[in-house]
């Protein structure tokens, strides 16, 4: 599992991401399996919690990947790859979701098929009901938030708005979790230990 | 109060803690591998892309290199574009807001020119703002507009939405100044303004290629993700830099089976670039490659100052144990005495091929190669 990241670690991980960047650039194209394995979860669950179903989440983050090795002779590190990888997540869930059209029917869906897909129900069922009290954009901030460990800065990078502007939508998406919490409506896991 | 954002922070923590712990056995990379590997043949059968894709990803390595330095010691972003990114980006010029200190210096000292060309499609404007041209490369400064109200496409870069790029010269295809069976690709160079983005390219000269006129009209077509019909732009170019330096000093050093000559190097405001002839004894370019035996360079001024890397691309021969390459640094500010090329090895971790090692700091540990390191007299060869 994979554990939060921390900033001294997240630097070092950066570094050694570049490097191997820099490799698939210049040919080596094994190289990018270890970027595939290094992103594959948090990417796929970013696409799960945005699409809402595991097949179609595991299909758009094979695109994404092969969208990003494509394009990868013309990144250049003027933002991470990370933020550069997420940007075409973002834009190709986007894509999925205007092509789906139907919006506001997403979550209703998404609980149908959390039931019937196997591990977990019941516990991706609570995120997905809390998830659907939030925007799309503060859906995105959060699944930024809780899979990279990213600061608002770095989240401003991938959806493309200025830093200012995410921490208030940020503290917008924490007060109206706050507020199911208090009316008791949906309570969240069972916690084992008092750290949340 | 206190008591309040305790509740909503411990909510939106868990909910995290719950996100990050989902539940998924993921396992995507060798379905990912062999989806690349069958639409690379495929595309490399329709038109022989293969090649380009190698010289397009072994120019970017170049550019990419330059700011791990920056990046890994900050975390994710670098000092540079961290700045670059608080600032008002619509309000500056294309070339302003490049990381590239050369495009920056053809943006203070007026060595560009403003085409002002453009072109709209359903309400989106793409237009070419500025474009200079040193003799080493060609940058072009594009931007988009929306110019109907609700006319958006604004989900996705510039940089991501533009596609199908193809140049001509004169109307004929950028490709006729390459070296044989070879192709020049272009780059698309992202700035802090997702509505901005400097394409550029360089004849391979250097390489074998065939050195592009003084002047020119460069025909710029290209796709804009959701738009139908093709973008076309006519743009005028020509020689911005009249003060280019061009020293041909092929000094060579040779360190066990590597040998380097530097064939050239051409000194503009806008770029230093050094061309470099790489040619090993009882090894394939690419057996260096897969070895982790790549040779990188540092550019270093007569001060010790060292230079910012901007670009690079190289050619060999399939199989071929010669490396050509052109590497272009940031600008001089003056003509230098001398100048030291260090040629390093990355440092790898133990039993890898594909991973660094990083220094305290987090910057990529490189070991200079002191056999083949060379100090080349500049001010006296040049008058």
């Amino acid at each position: 599992m994979k554990e939060p990241a921390h900033t001294g670690r997240r630097a070092r991980e950066d570094g050694e991401l570049a490097l191997i960047v820099e490799q698939v650039q210049q040919g080596h194209v094994q190289a990018y399996s270890t970027i595939i394995e290094h992103f594959q979860r948090p990417i796929y669950l970013y696409c799960y919690y945005l699409l809402g179903s595991r097949e179609e989440a595991e299909d758009a983050a094979q695109d994404i990947f092969l969208k990003a090795m494509e394009h990868i002779g013309g990144f250049r590190q003027t933002v991470s790859f990370s933020a550069w990888l997420y940007r075409i997540a973002r834009n190709h869930c986007t894509d999925l979701l205007k092509k789906r059209s139907k919006g506001f029917r997403l979550f209703a869906m998404y609980r149908q098929q959390a039931e019937t897909a196997g591990s977990g129900p019941a516990l991706t069922d609570k995120v997905h009901e809390l998830l659907a009290l939030l925007t799309a954009e503060e859906r995105q901030i959060l699944l930024l938030r809780a899979l990279e460990d990213y600061n608002f800065e770095q989240i401003a990078v991938v959806v493309g708005m200025n830093p200012a502007r995410v921490r208030k939508k940020y503290e917008r998406l924490r007060d109206k979790l706050g507020r199911q919490k208090r009316k008791g409506e949906i309570r969240l896991g069972e916690p084992h230990s008092d750290r949340g | 109060m206190g008591n309040r954002t305790a509740i909503e922070d411990e909510q939106v923590g868990r909910l995290e803690q719950l996100i990050r712990d989902t539940p998924a056995e993921v396992d995507l990379t060798r379905r990912i591998m062999e989806r690349y590997e069958q639409k690379r043949s495929q595309v490399s059968r329709k038109a022989g892309l293969g090649r380009r894709r190698w010289h397009k990803a072994a120019a970017a390595v170049a550019a990419a290199m330059l700011i791990i330095t920056g990046v890994a010691g900050t975390g994710l972003i670098s000092p540079a574009a961290a700045e670059a990114l608080k600032q008002i980006p619509g309000m500056k010029r294309v070339f302003q807001l490049a990381g590239d200190l050369g495009l920056r210096a053809a943006d203070e000292q007026g060595l560009y020119s403003e085409p002002g060309v453009s072109v709209t499609h359903d309400g989106i404007t793409v237009g070419a703002t500025a474009v200079t041209f040193d003799g080493t490369r060609v940058s072009v400064g594009i931007e988009r507009e929306a110019v109907e109200a609700g006319a958006s496409v604004q989900a996705h870069s510039l940089q991501e939405a533009m596609t199908d790029v193809e140049l001509s010269i004169n109307g004929q295809p950028l490709n006729e100044y390459a070296p044989a069976g070879s192709s020049i690709g272009p780059f698309l160079f992202p700035v802090p303004d997702s509505d901005k983005l400097v394409l550029e390219f360089s004849d391979l000269h250097n390489q074998g290629g065939q050195a592009f006129p003084e002047q020119f009209r460069l025909g710029l077509h290209f796709k804009i993700a959701g738009i139908e019909e093709p973008f076309l732009l006519d743009i005028p170019v020509e020689l911005n830099t009249r003060d280019n330096l061009v020293l041909a000093p092929s000094v060579v050093r040779n360190n066990g089976n590597v040998r380097i000559q530097v064939d050239k190097i051409e000194l503009t405001p806008v770029t230093t670039n050094i061309t470099t002839r790489l040619e090993l004894d009882g090894m394939t370019i690419s057996d260096m490659h897969s070895s982790g035996g790549s040779i990188g360079f540092d550019l270093f001024d007569d001060q010790g100052n060292k230079l910012q890397m901007l670009s690079g691309n190289g050619t060999s021969a399939t199989g071929g144990s010669v490396l050509v390459q052109d590497s272009r640094f940031a600008p001089l500010a003056s003509v230098p005495k001398s100048i030291t090329i260090k040629p390093y090895h990355y440092v790898y971790k133990e039993n890898s091929t594909s991973e660094f090692q990083l220094d305290a700091e987090g910057h990529v540990r490189v070991e200079y190669i002191s056999g083949l390191e060379m100090t080349i007299p500049v001010a006296e060869a040049g008058q």
